[in-house]
């Protein structure tokens, strides 16, 4: 008895969720409809609700919170811009999702040569008091091992593997966004895992020991 | 299962269907160089989404909202046209198959599509030597003994 109950309310649980989703679509379509009339309060609120997500990917990116913060205002003028041509039947975080990609992509090209600047955030993060010394040295570290490594990546693998492995998006949905088949999403993201594991090993043995790993 | 194997299929454990994940684990266990291999694969993962963990309250948002479709609307029709450009290219350039990009595709067409168009004309190529008709072929020089002429043609 006691299971058909818990079902039964399994049941109601994931009725409620769906319907929860649903609503949540229907809204999130009226203020993209809203956007398109030209409805700027629609649209702050479209911002309001994917500013993170999108600054979060341009940060990951970029590795920068300054970069990422101008990146993240290009993205959502564009998404202003190219409005219009909006498919309200796509996912729009997808479309939002390669627009920033895209603008992410292009900002490397323009300013990898000022690669030095993005370590500004890590000498903030030396005078940090919360942590012990040894915890933001190690952090540091840390930090210039991976930012060091994602160089070697060119771009489509490093936004694969920063799509995948960091945003946790999946296979499809990455296909999506780059455009490519899934079965070449696959391959950059194997060339991008392998090449950064081989670059730690090459050029962060250290690093990898203090995480404790064997080599 | 065989180390060769297993270390190939490390690198993408993530996506690894159940049954591939089990039998891998269970190679893993008991051979200590794949049982290193999948430590690092994890524990470099870990340190990119250590290192990259992306703070809300570390960016500055402050006018953030209002800003854009002001900036947007002030924008001229030539940057939305470069815009535009600047898309079609990222299109053509897209990896298709394996790391190709969908642009030599569309070289190699054009190149085969011309190569036919090319042999398909110089076929038909006609030569009118006053009583002589040269069919596809190049006519070089004639030699004249007043009883008979012999006229010299290239292959092409």
């Amino acid at each position: 008895m006691s299971t058909l109950d818990d079902n039964a309310k399994r049941d109601i649980i994931l009725e409620k969720s769906v319907d929860s989703d649903k609503a949540l679509l229907e809204e999130e379509r009226g203020l993209i409809e809203g956007a398109k009339r030209g409805d700027q309060l629609s649209f702050k609120k479209l911002m309001d609700k994917y500013k993170s997500q999108v600054g979060g990917l341009a940060y990951r990116m970029v590795g920068s919170y300054e970069d990422a913060r101008d990146i993240s205002q290009n993205v959502f003028i564009k998404a202003y811009q190219n409005l219009g041509s909006f498919d309200t039947k796509r996912k729009f975080s997808t479309w939002l999702y390669r627009i920033a990609m895209n603008a992410s992509i292009d900002y490397l090209r323009k300013y990898r040569k000022h690669k030095t600047d993005h370590l500004d955030d890590l000498a903030g993060q030396l005078s940090d008091k919360k942590d012990g010394p040894e915890k933001v040295f190690n952090n540091t570290l840390v930090k210039l091992a991976v930012r060091d490594s994602l160089e070697s990546l060119n771009s489509k693998q490093k936004s694969v593997f920063v799509l995948r492995d960091l945003e946790g998006l999946d296979i499809n949905e990455i296909a999506q966004i780059t455009q490519m088949p899934q079965a070449t999403v696959r391959w950059y993201l194997h060339r991008a895992r392998a090449k950064l594991k081989g670059e730690l090993i090459k050029h962060h043995p250290l690093v990898l020991k203090r995480m404790g790993v064997r080599l | 299962m065989k180390c060769g194997k297993a270390k190939k299929l490390i690198n993408g454990y993530a996506e690894l269907k159940e049954t591939n994940k089990n039998s891998l684990d269970s190679h893993v266990a008991g051979c200590p160089s794949c049982q290193r291999g999948l430590e690092l694969h994890k524990a470099s993962i870990n340190m990119f989404k250590q290192a990259l963990s992306f703070e809300d309250k570390g960016m500055s948002w402050e006018g953030f909202v209002e800003q854009a479709p002001l900036e947007a609307q002030h924008l001229s029709w030539l940057s939305s046209i470069r815009e535009k450009m600047k898309e079609l290219l990222r299109l053509i350039a897209t990896p298709v198959l394996g790391p190709v990009p969908a642009y030599v595709f569309s070289l190699f067409l054009i190149l085969v599509a011309g190569l036919g168009a090319y042999s398909s004309l110089s076929r038909e190529k006609i030569l009118v030597l006053e009583n002589v008709i040269v069919l596809d072929r190049e006519y070089l020089s004639s030699v004249d003994d007043g009883e008979k002429t012999v006229y010299l043609v290239n292959r092409k």
